[in-house]
């Protein structure tokens, strides 16, 4: 009993020491330094500003900010609108065959990301498969013109963060109880009207978990443009890193996470008031 | 208020799921305002029947017609049936108000006329007061009324119940079954109500349908089914029975004679029976009476039997009664002006008797 009762406290302890020190630490830095001056010899020098905030609505940045929301956004969207339906579909599939597609859509991350990214080159690129079948198809007549611009950036966040988007959806329509639906048709609904005002109603805590963990998340692929969109295009999370790495502007870096941080909080405290008490523990 | 209509017509209807036959051959006709309830056991099909009635599921065979329509190719919504499901099914996201109101916003119903019938609806049941909670802030009783009420606002011509009161207790369920019973007088709608509960079937019906296996065993008032059984099946199913098994070895057109715990008995002859033929004899446990040494002079039509429980119920007394043959009878004894003093002991023989004429005799099942 007694050796259980300290296991017990070791094993939390422990967790909370690890979240501690390598995300509450982190943190705080961040936040401290987005407080901060850059200086030319220190990486910070101790002095208190908002600069590195309002430099971000500096027209270059802001630029920035919008067109990364845009793409996010957008990838969003398409995220829904492909995933909904998949996982509306799946939650539907007989017992043994939801596991087998839920196998292949965790399947692509037994390999890399990255690896995955670059992978999409070989498809897209001018002389790439997606191209020759077109061309042979007689749907275009010259070489997709698709690597290297925003389609692209597109296409790669719409790949990676479709699984993101698909599984808290799943989770949500997998314990929707389908006799709504039988009472809604029974009470005379037509199916637009079962869809929204029915079944999308319910699974909104699924749609907004889904929204969070795709909306933010990619503004900061920062590898994404970084392979697929050339340097053309840019998301906030390559600032971000160009701010630490190339620039060693950290505190204008650390601000710019801030912002994606407090964006986050707002969505989260969004999702909180939409949800009602057992909702919400799907999410945590 | 007319009897005579035929509101559902369903005629020589078959299911099949996959390869398995989930309803035989099934003829029922449903009278215009009458409360009919599909009573068997869980499997017996009476569910999908129900479901076949409001459009869930397709026929593999046979016509149901509702109103004199043809129903197979009318989806469920454009059916004017409606169905309170057995979890209620109440959309959670809907305040009380928004549930009820579904189905007439379905039909595209000016506002006005909406909030007025919803209003009504909810007052019909006694729920103004709730209609802007949530189904999860309402009692088992109080979704069952929003169910009920969210299907009868549509004025359904037939309203199906999918065994409504089976998630209630049991003080709430008595209760909700008179409140059902004096609800379908009021609106004079076709009711079908699915149960496997017996004395709900019995006490609120107008006609019980007994299904078994896919088939109808008997279609007829409760008092029919509870009096008349034309199966074995539906004298166990319904209410206790005792059942002696026996052969006639004389059989006239109007009487035949069986061996019933050694005895002789001569009964009428109402199902044809033949010399030889095996029988069941039922007698119900009210109908069965026991006397003790002291009280008979002429034992032709008794046999003994010994006491072995008496179980006290207030207004009645049971026993459990063991004949010589090791047959285990129960009996139902009322308290009445002709048996004041039902002192009944364990271990103590008694006469048992039954009313001739009361009992019914079926042929023995295969």
């Amino acid at each position: 009993m007694m050796n259980n009762h300290l296991f017990k406290r070791f094993s939390v302890g422990l967790l909370f020491l690890w979240i501690g020190l390598f995300a509450l630490l982190p943190f705080v830095l961040v936040c401290l330094a987005s407080v901060l001056e850059s200086g030319d010899t220190n990486i910070f020098v101790w002095h208190f500003t908002f600069t590195n905030y309002l430099q971000l609505f500096h027209p270059i940045y802001f630029k920035i900010f919008v067109r990364s929301l845009y793409l996010s956004v957008v990838s969003c969207s398409f995220c829904f609108m492909l995933g909904y339906p998949f996982a509306y579909i799946c939650s539907r599939m007989p017992k043994a065959v939801k596991p087998v597609l839920i196998f292949f859509l965790m399947l692509p991350f037994w390999t890399s990301t990255l690896m995955r990214v670059y992978s999409i080159i070989v498809l897209i690129r001018g002389e790439g498969w997606l191209s020759h079948l077109l061309m042979w198809l007689g749907l275009i007549h010259q070489p997709l013109h698709l690597l290297f611009t925003q389609t692209a950036v597109l296409i790669g966040l719409v790949y990676i963060s479709l699984p993101f988007m698909i599984l808290p959806l799943y989770a949500n329509l997998e314990k929707f109880d389908w006799r709504l639906l039988d009472a809604a048709r029974d009470l005379g609904a037509g199916k637009l009207r079962i869809l929204f005002r029915v079944v999308v109603p319910i699974t909104k805590p699924g749609i907004i978990a889904g929204v969070m963990l795709v909306l933010l998340p990619a503004m900061t692929l920062f590898y994404v443009p970084d392979v697929l969109g050339g340097a053309k295009s840019l998301l906030l999370g390559n600032l971000i890193k160009d701010q630490f790495f190339e620039a060693h502007n950290w505190p204008f870096g650390a601000s710019i996470s801030m912002i994606l941080t407090i964006l986050m909080g707002a969505l989260l405290l969004f999702y909180w008031k939409n949800s009602s008490e057992e909702n919400r523990q799907e999410l945590i | 208020m007319t009897l005579s209509k035929n509101i559902i017509e369903i005629a020589a209807v078959d299911k099949y799921f996959k390869d398995q036959r989930v309803l035989n051959s099934i003829n029922l006709d449903v009278k215009s305002g009458e409360f009919l309830t599909l009573l068997g056991p869980s499997g017996c099909g009476k569910t999908t029947l129900l479901r076949l009635l409001a459009g869930f599921e397709t026929l593999t065979g046979g016509v149901i017609a509702i109103d004199g329509k043809d129903m197979r190719n009318t989806p469920p919504e454009e059916r004017h049936v409606h169905m309170v499901f057995q979890s209620y099914a109440l959309f959670p996201h809907m305040t009380v108000y928004e549930n009820v109101a579904f189905g007439l916003q379905c039909k595209h119903l000016p506002k006005q006329e909406i909030h007025e019938r919803v209003l009504g609806a909810l007052s019909m049941v006694k729920l103004d007061d709730l209609k802007d909670r949530k189904p999860d802030r309402l009692s088992g009783g109080q979704q069952q009324r929003v169910a009920i009420a969210r299907a009868v606002i549509n004025k359904p011509l037939v309203l199906l119940l999918d065994e409504p009161l089976s998630a209630l207790d049991y003080s709430l369920r008595k209760r909700m079954q008179i409140e059902l019973k004096a609800l379908q007088r009021k609106l004079g709608i076709t009711f079908i109500l699915v149960t496997h509960d017996q004395e709900e079937a019995l006490s609120m019906s107008d006609r019980v349908v007994v299904m078994n296996h896919g088939c109808i065993e008997q279609i007829g008032t409760p008092r029919d089914v509870y009096e008349e059984p034309k199966t074995l099946y539906v004298a166990k199913f319904i209410g206790a029975a005792n059942i002696f098994e026996t052969t006639v070895i004389e059989a006239t057109e109007d009487t035949i004679q069986v061996f019933i715990e050694g005895k002789k008995y001569q009964l009428d002859n109402e199902g044809e029976f033949k010399k030889g033929q095996n029988v069941s004899v039922i007698v119900r446990p009210e109908d069965l009476h026991s006397w003790y040494n002291t009280e008979v002079d002429d034992t032709t039509n008794m046999f003994e039997a010994k006491v072995e429980q008496v179980i006290y119920k207030g207004s009645t007394v049971d026993l459990i009664l063991k004949t010589k043959s090791g047959k285990r009878l129960s009996t139902t004894e009322f308290f009445d002006e002709d048996d004041e003093n039902l002192d009944f002991k364990r271990g103590e023989n008694v006469w048992v008797e039954w009313t001739l004429g009361w009992e019914v005799v079926l042929p023995h099942d295969e």
